[in-house]
Parts: C-alpha cells; structure tokens; sequence
C-alpha cells in the first residue's frame, strides 16, 4: 500500500534522489554524439505543428515535436543522414544532414490543401509515420483529434464542437442528449480535466451544454488521455483534455468570419513583427436575442445569449527564446419563465489567463516556465411550481509551472517538473417552498465566505525506448494538496511498457495512480445544472483512482488502418454523492450533507481509424460496466453508475468528393442510462394527517434504464471562391436526420383519470437542420 | 422565393428543436412482491395500536386503507403484564369519509418496560422489541405567530416551547388535537369533507408534526418549535398541544417518510430509500411518550 501521507520533505528527497539514477540510465552510449533540433512549422501560416513526426531514416530512429513545435533528436556522428518530417494533412520533407555538430533545424510543412494535386499520393508517408506510432510509442490510452477533422464533422445548429468529438472516442459516454459534458471509463464528469492552453475550464459548456465553449476557429490542437497517464498529468482520475490555442500567422494578415443559425463569429491575426510575434484574436457571439427582441412583448420575456472570445499573441526574444500570452472568456446567460410553473435564470462564465515562457537551454534541453489564471462562476435560479432552488458557485485559481523536457538520446525523453495551484472556493445556495409574496433576495457572491486550498506536485518522467521491440515509461508524481483543516500528499507512481509483436503490431500495457482534490458533486434529481465545486477537507477527503489497461495496437495496409483493442481496469476510492433526502442549501456545510463510497469500471473498447484516403474516420466501441458502491445509499449494496452504458458505438467518416464537396456523417448508438423509480407504494396512517398517503417503496439505486440513445447526423461542406473574399465555404447539416425522439430523462406523474402513476419522458433534440456560411479573406 | 427560402431555412431548425417534447410511455413494473408494513409505537398509559397494511406495486390504481390493511395476520404483543393479543378494529374518519382500520390491544403499557411484537402472516414470523423508558418534556409556553418562514414555506402557526432533556439523545415532533366543523379545510390541498360531516357536527382531528427535531448539537438546550397547524382556524378555536418524545428507531423512521415526502414533489432534492427497525418488513415498532397537554386559543382566523 503506497502511503498517501508523506511529508513535503520526504517527497522532495525522494526525487531527488530518483533524478540522477534516472540520468544515469538514460546516458546511452552513443560514441561521438550531435543533436538535431529546431522547431517544426506549418509554411503558410507559420503556426507550430504539435506531434509532427521527425524520423532518423538512416538510424531507423526518431522523435515526435512538443506542444510548442520542438524536437530534439539525438544521433551518433556520421557523414550524412536523412532526416524526414512528416505530419498529416502536409507534404512530407526529408533533409539531408551531416552530422558532424550540432544543428538547428526549423522546418515548415507544405499543407496539403494548398497543393492542387497529389493530396492522396503526398499524403501516404506522412500517414504511414503517424499510423506508426500507434504501434511504437510506449504511450496507450491517448487519442489525438485534428482539429481540420473537428470542421468537417456535422454540426448542430452550424456549430462545430471539439468536446462533441471527443464524445465519439472510444471509452468516452456522452453525458446527456445534445450537452457536452462525458464520463471516461467509468469516471465521472468532474474527473476531467480539460486545459486551454494549460488553464482549467471548469465548465467548457454554451448553450446548456449544446456546445462547447471552445471556438474551433482559434483552436490548434486537441489530446484526450485517458489511461496510462504520464506523471506531468494530475489533478484528475479520468481523463485530461489538452486543447492548444493557435498562435496565428506570422506571416501574413488573415481574417475569417462564419454566420451561423445562431451565432456569427470572426477570427483576425497575422504579424505583429513578420516572422517574429504574431497575434489572434477570435470571437463568437449568439443572436438569438437580438433577433427575438422585436417580437417580445415584455412580460415573461426569455432570453438567452453567450459569447467567447480568445485571444493569443507570441513573441519571439531569440532563437532560444518564446513569450506567449493567451487569454480567453465565455459566458452564457439565459432567462426563461413558462406558464406551466417553471422558470430559471442561468449565468455562468470562464475566463483564463496564460503566460509562458520557452527557454532552450540547448539543443537537448526544453524549458517552459507559465503563470495561469483562471476564474469560473455560475449562478442558477430556478423555480419548479412551489419550490425554488438558488445556488452560487465560483473558483478563482492562480497557478505557476514549470517544466524540464531533457533529450539525452533518441531513446530517452525525460520530463521534469513542479506545479503549484491557489484554489479560491465560494459556494452558497438557498432553496425551499416559495415564500408568501414569491420574492426571494438574491444572492449577494460578496456576502459568500471563502474557502482556499493549495495543490503542489512535483513530478518526473522517462520516456525510454529500449530498442526496436521494447519501450517503457515510467514516472512518479507527488501531489500536496494544503487546507484551512486538512493536508494531503500521495505518491502516484505511473508506468507503461510496449512490446513490439511484429513491425505492424504492439502489445501495450499501463497502470496509474491518481489523485483528486476538488469534487463536483453529481445530482441524481432532475434539476437544472448547479455545478457545485467543492474542496477536499478533513471530512471529504481526496478521491483517489488506480488503472490497469493491456492494449493491443496494430495497422494495417501500410498505416491506412490503425486498429487497437484496449482493457481497462479502474478502481475509484472515496466517490462522493449527496445523502439521501439532500437538497443542497448551506455549502458551508457541504461537508455534511455528502456521502462516500467506492466506484469500479471495467471494459473493453475496440478504435480502427483511417486518416489517409478520400475517406477518412473512425469507428470507435466500448463494452463496459461501471458500479458504485456506498454504505449510506441503497442500503449498502452496490448499483450501477448512472452513465453506465453497456454498449457505446460511435462511426465517423468525412468522404472527400472532389476539390469542392465534403460529405461528412457520423451514427451513434449507446445503451440508455440508469435512473431510479420505486416499484411499490406503502400508505402511512400513524403519522397524523401530515402524514397521510402514500410513500414510495424503493427497491435500489439505478433500477431502470432509458430507452436506447441513437441518431445519425450528416454534413456537406461546398467550398466556393467568391471574388470578395480568398475562400468561401458553406456548411449544411442535419442532426438527427431521423429524428428519433431519444429519452432525456423520465419522471412520474399522476393520470387525471385513472389516478395511477405514469412514466412521462423528456425527449430534447428531433431533426435539426443546419447552415452556416464561412469565408477567410 | 429566394428570400421565403432563407426564411425557412432560418425558422425551421427552432420550430424542430422546439419540437422536443414529453410523452407518456410504458414503464414497465419491475418484478414486485407486495410486503407488510407496519406502524406501531407504544405509549405509556395508553393500550397498543398497530397498523398493518400491505404494500402494492407502483404502477397500480389509487388505494385506501381499508383496501390495503392486512387483516389475517397474528399480532401479540408480550409485556410484563402478559401477552396482549391484538384484534381488528376500526375507526371512521369523518373528514375522509373512510374506515381506518388497525389492531388494538387491550392491556396498557407500562413505563418503562420491554415488550416484544409478534407478528404471524402467510406462514412468516416477524418480531421486534422495544423499551417504553422516554421520559415527557413539559411545554412551557406557547404563543401565536401570524407569519413565519421555514423548509416548507411562508405560513402562520404556534410556537411551542419546551426544555431538552440533558444528558440523553432524544428526538421530538410535535402534536395537535383539535376539534373542527365541516367548514374547516386542509391548508395545503385546501380539502374539506361535508358529505360525511354533517352541519353542525364536530370531530377531532389531529395533527403532527413531520419534523423530527434530534438534539444531536444542542443536548439539554431550551427547544422552540413553530408549527404550521394542518387544517385552517378562527379566532377562539381551541387546540391541545403535546410533544412527542420518540425513541431513535421511530424519529429515524417518520424523519425519512418526511424527507421522502418532500423529495417526492421537490425535484431540487435526493430520493429517500425508506428504513425498517423489523426485518423483513418496512416500518417501525417503537416507543413514544407525550407531554402533559397544554390548551391553545387561536387569537385569529387563519382561513
């Protein structure tokens, strides 16, 4: 048992201890030795390609670029070597080198797109380096999402969202119908974390989850790692979410505007000093209110709008020097009465802050320095005929970080790091019978006590290929999480190893330790969103995860197919849930009202992508079972989880017809989630009058099941050239095209004859279809 | 026509999306064997009632108690003072305009003393055991209040006051007797039955509180209880107030029937499992004790 209480003293010597063994392991012998190193570049633009692949042909080695576009290849002296880059949707250029110093090497990639012909042919080695790593890296687990793939897919109501993507990935359930939030293996939404440009957003949603708070305009690059964790990664038990902003052209002035069914967005960058600093700036904004305004007639007047709105500028001080700023806000709000007894009004809103610093201490040493700031708030009023529900929740974070990537050799990358985390909590909430009069005061978030933790952690990690068969990877992470009652540390060792079958097929296998200190609390009512995050304490105390996961990795035609099967494991401690009976009024006393348990979640999941061809996707399913088990709920026996969905089937395909049209389409199928309804009724009489009637016999937690979830979307995507503009792009979709009525959720009621309960189910979202209109010039 | 075109092309994803609606569907009953369910709480002084009834399926029609009280169950109730076994009886609820039917025994329960429950249906034995040893809290004032706020809402009501016992856990909830006219309704579903009442006539009713009051944080502190009376009142009409002392598995058991209450038309609050202190059935047999009565003049209409 790996003790979760070591001193901040006791961590500090333990990796400093483990730094130089694991220098000393990761100095090959490689005689007289230079490196290669420089950062990788789309050509037109000037923007980093993050995970292009850089492949020593003579040495049968090589090296993937970082989240910044840097590589580092290390290689033993010879006359001259061939060294290739490649990176999909660009064509491939090889550099012949002599290796007798070390280089600097700054590559820019052709895209595909601006070539007229040849995207097929061009595009094959490109496609079979990156296929390769699906077998050769020693990471499993780890889903990339082009984000030119994200623009092709369908969208609804014309807006294409990353987190919907992510969603169609193997071991991903979808939350509920149209939102954007999802469960990784079992875990449950607060055990994501999802990182713009290193800075947390606590709740990425528009639209009540509709969408995504991300524009894909200003987006660069996404990652979903779900298991097998480097040891950089924590905070979380399920998943992290990385999405990099674009840095914007460096070389030329670009614009780009979309108008969509509800929202119109424009995007600007290009130089600030040509080659050397560049900027973006993106916004997007609904209109749904300015459009409805002149049909309002004042009373009862609903209401909804959201924007966003990113911005990124980079600079660069030297060759060896990189200055970034990326800043980014979103907010919603939405107010809506009906006659029928309901009524809310929702405000919430995410706003970030980064700033970085990348610093080469040398050809093979990496440095990134960044100060992140980020502050989240949601405010729910809600009114279901007699009873009212008010909640505020806000967090504001400052964190600072930094990190060491050291290439000693090909076969070697080893990261090292520290993280430190200032979390500022402010929750209260007020909820009950409406008052004589129906005015309830509002909540002043001044008058709301604060409560502030801290998190440190320091981690290392050693990406080491042992040879052509064999790779391993290994790290520790050693979080501190500091409270006004409570302290917390842990050791969270991580490791993955790969054995290669056959030059097509690998065998990966993982286990990982993590740790989470903060908890969003899941409702099982029916309520609106109150997204309701609470610290660690001495009573709730840190949710801790261990994940097992055996892969089975393989391409096939030469990398056209990149197939894997993968097995998991997961075991949750300390899960929280509110106690029966809860509704949730004096945060200050959380605490209190919550409940512990233990979650387990086992599966399988099969992913066979294809990213060559006129015909690109996905097809991605998942086998799983996910249970809970808490002693103060369900009279201690275990139930399944609410998102436990057997089955989960996603297929993806965008069809390039010709330079002009796309077709693109995507089918999903998931077994319903649970939900609890009582399968008897007793009658109370002893109680008095107030006590007279009837009661509901509950047998256990999750008994029922909605209905299955399915539907097909489909896109097409027309590109014009109109003279008052570079490019020109229409965009129509359906979503749903069926229109199947999908269950969103059940509740009980009485039949006016009968006097018998009935089950009513909400379905959202039928066929919608879309179009929106996207020009760059 | 170009122009209607981008109309409908702007109109008709709201008019789809507005489309999502609620229906009423199948939900099938899951496998579901009827249980016992029993309330029965012994007071010092007074001779034993029980209510028994059955539990029915969810998805079924609307029931009463008479339809769903067990009457081919054996109940004895074993004391110091011998065994006690219960019959059938009934009473009518005049405001309901209904039998209520329950067992009653026939030798009193003492103060302090065991008494174990056995309970014989379809062939099964049920037992459970309780002490008769809580002590009665005296009322020490009471008042009027036209307009208070609690979980439950704005109301007016009477505020009870009484001192905690030191020493002991114990939990309290309050009670009401009153005598009311067919002109009289509930507070809440504003009910009032004149078929059965004629004019004139006058019944008792009574009233407890849902609220369980623990006194887990505040032992031996001076209590004050506003409550919300359950049927409406004029100026002059008088009510008796007592407070019930119930021992742990009682308080627990009508503490979750109040919550569950609430969860069942609250849709902000978790669903409540309901207990049991007999296995193999839902329900409570336990102990209670009452305070001396105080006499209570309602100085207003509440109408």
């Amino acid at each position: 048992m790996i003790s979760r209480y070591l001193s901040v003293r006791t961590a500090l010597c333990l990796i400093a201890a483990i730094i130089p063994v694991v220098l000393f392991l990761a100095t090959d012998s490689l005689g007289q030795a230079f490196t290669i190193s420089g950062i990788v570049r789309d050509a037109d633009s000037g923007e980093v390609l993050i995970g292009a692949n850089i492949h020593a042909l003579s040495f049968g080695t090589g090296t993937v670029s970082n989240r910044y576009g840097f590589y580092s290849l290390t290689l033993p002296q010879a006359d001259s070597t061939t060294i290739a880059y490649t990176f999909i949707g660009f064509e491939p250029q090889v550099k012949k080198v002599y290796l007798d110093e070390n280089l600097r090497l700054d590559i820019e990639l052709i895209s595909t797109a601006t070539l007229l012909d040849g995207i097929v042919v061009t595009a094959e080695s490109a496609a079979e380096n990156m296929a390769e790593r699906n077998v050769r890296s020693t990471r499993m687990s780890v889903v990339d999402v082009p984000i030119r793939f994200v623009e092709a897919l369908p969208a609804i109501l014309g807006e294409q969202d990353v987190l919907k993507v992510i969603q169609l990935l193997p071991g991903v359930q979808s939350a509920q119908e149209g939102t954007t939030g999802f469960h990784v293996r079992g875990g449950n939404l607060d055990q994501n974390l999802v990182e713009l440009d290193e800075a947390t957003v606590y709740n990425p949603n528009h639209l009540f989850g509709l969408f995504s708070t991300f524009n894909s305009r200003a987006l660069n690059h996404i990652e979903l790692v779900k298991g097998g964790f480097p040891a950089q990664y924590g905070g979380r038990l399920s998943s992290v979410v990385r999405i990099s902003m674009r840095e914007g052209n460096r070389k030329e002035f670009v614009g780009r505007a979309g108008i969509g069914l509800i929202s119109a967005q424009l995007s600007l960058e290009g130089p600030l000093i040509k080659n050397r600093t560049s900027y973006i700036i993106s916004g997007r904004r609904s209109y749904i209110d300015i459009v409805a305004k002149p049909f309002q007639t004042g009373q009862n007047d609903n209401t909804y709008f959201f924007y966003d709105l990113n911005a990124k500028v980079n600079h660069q001080l030297s060759a060896n020097d990189r200055l970034y700023g990326s800043f980014f806000t979103g907010r919603d709000n939405a107010e809506y009465v009906d006659s029928g007894g309901l009524g809310y009004g929702i405000r919430f809103g995410n706003s970030t802050g980064t700033f970085r610093w990348n610093h080469l201490f040398g050809p093979k040493l990496f440095s990134n320095v960044s100060l992140i700031f980020n502050q989240y708030f949601i405010r729910v009023n809600t009114i279901h005929g007699q009873f009212y529900s008010q909640n505020y929740s806000g967090i504001r974070d400052a964190t600072a970080k930094t990190t060491l990537e050291y290439y000693p050799s090909p076969r070697h990358t080893i990261q090292l790091g520290a993280v430190a985390t200032k979390h500022v909590f402010k929750s209260t909430g007020t909820g009950g019978q409406l008052p004589t009069g129906q005015v309830v005061t509002t909540i002043d978030p001044e008058r709301i006590p604060q409560r502030k933790t801290s998190e440190y952690a320091f981690f290392i990690q050693d990406d080491w290929n042992v040879n052509d068969r064999a790779g391993i990877s290994a790290g520790l992470r050693v979080p501190f999480y500091v409270a006004s009652d409570a302290n917390y540390s842990a050791l969270e060792p991580r490791i993955s190893v790969r054995v290669a079958v056959d030059s097509a097929s690998s065998i990966k296998a993982s286990y990982t330790r993590m740790n989470q200190f903060i908890h969003l609390v899941p409702s099982s009512t029916a309520s609106l969103p109150t997204d309701i995050w609470t610290p660690s304490s001495k009573i709730t105390k840190p949710q801790v995860a261990t994940q097992y996961a055996l892969g089975y990795f393989r391409n096939f035609k030469e990398g056209k197919y990149e197939t894997s099967l993968e097995l998991y494991y997961k075991e949750m401690e300390r899960q929280v849930l509110f106690r029966e009976g809860t509704q949730l009024l004096a945060y200050e006393d959380i605490d209190n009202v919550l409940t512990f348990g233990r979650g387990w979640s086992y599966g399988a999941e099969l992913f066979i992508r294809r990213q060559l061809g006129r015909l690109t996707g996905w097809l991605s399913y998942t086998l799983s079972w996910t249970r809970q088990k808490f002693d103060a709920l369900n009279r201690g026996a275990s139930f399944p989880f609410k998102y436990d969905r057997r089955h989960n089937l996603a297929v993806v395909g965008t069809y390039r017809l010709n330079r002009r049209w796309s077709l693109s389409s995507n089918f999903i199928f998931q077994t319903g989630p649970a939900y609890t309804l009582p399968v008897g009724r007793l009658f109370s009489n002893l109680g008095g009058d107030l006590y007279q009637g009837l009661f509901y016999d509950y047998d256990r937690f999750n008994n029922y099941r909605l209905g299955s979830y399915h539907r097909l979307d489909i896109a097409a995507t027309f590109k014009t050239h109109p003279r008052w503009v570079k490019e020109g792009e229409l965009v129509i979709s359906v979503y749903n095209i069926y229109s199947r009525l999908n269950p969103y959720y059940v509740f009980l009621d009485l039949d006016t004859t009968s006097g018998e309960p009935v089950g009513k189910q909400v379905s959202l979202l039928p066929i919608v279809p879309s179009v929106s209109y996207n020009v760059r010039f | 026509m170009k122009r209607q075109m981008i109309r409908l092309l702007l109109v008709l994803p709201f008019a789809t999306v507005a489309m999502g609606c609620t229906k009423t569907i199948n939900v099938e009953q899951q496998p579901y064997e009827s249980r016992l369910a029993l309330e029965g709480l012994l007071m010092p002084g007074s001779t034993p009632q029980i209510f028994l009834t059955k539990t029915v399926p969810f998805f079924t029609s609307d029931q009463t108690p008479s339809t769903l009280f067990v009457r081919d169950a054996d109940l004895s109730i074993e004391g110091p003072d011998g065994v006690d076994l219960l019959v059938v009886d009934s009473t009518y609820n005049q405001f309901y305009c209904r039998y209520e039917p329950f067992y009653r025994g026939s030798i009193p329960i003492r103060f302090d003393a065991t008494y174990h429950l056995r309970l014989t249906h379809s062939e099964r034995l049920y037992e459970a055991s309780t002490v008769t040893n809580i002590p009665a809290v005296t009322i020490t004032h009471t008042e009027y209040v036209s307009e208070f706020v609690d979980i439950y809402g704005g109301h007016e009501g009477v505020i009870v006051d009484f001192d905690d016992i030191p020493g002991r856990a114990d939990q309290y909830r309050f009670e009401m007797t009153r005598l009311l006219d067919n002109t009289h309704e509930t507070v809440d579903e504003r009910e009032y039955s004149s078929a059965c009442l004629p004019d004139g006539e006058i019944i008792e009713v009574r009233d407890i509180g849902r609220f369980i009051y623990f006194d887990d944080r505040l032992d031996g502190a001076p209590v004050r209880f506003v409550v919300e009376p359950a049927h409406t009142h004029r100026k002059g009409d008088v009510a008796f107030l007592y407070i019930q002392s119930l021992d742990r598995a009682a308080a627990d058991y009508y503490d979750r029937l109040d919550r569950q209450r609430e969860a069942n038309v609250n849709p902000f609050i978790e669903p409540v499992f309901l207990s049991s202190s007999i296995d193999g059935l839902i329900g409570v047999f336990g102990a209670m004790n009452r305070s001396p009565v105080v006499e209570f003049i309602f100085p207003e209409d509440a109408l």
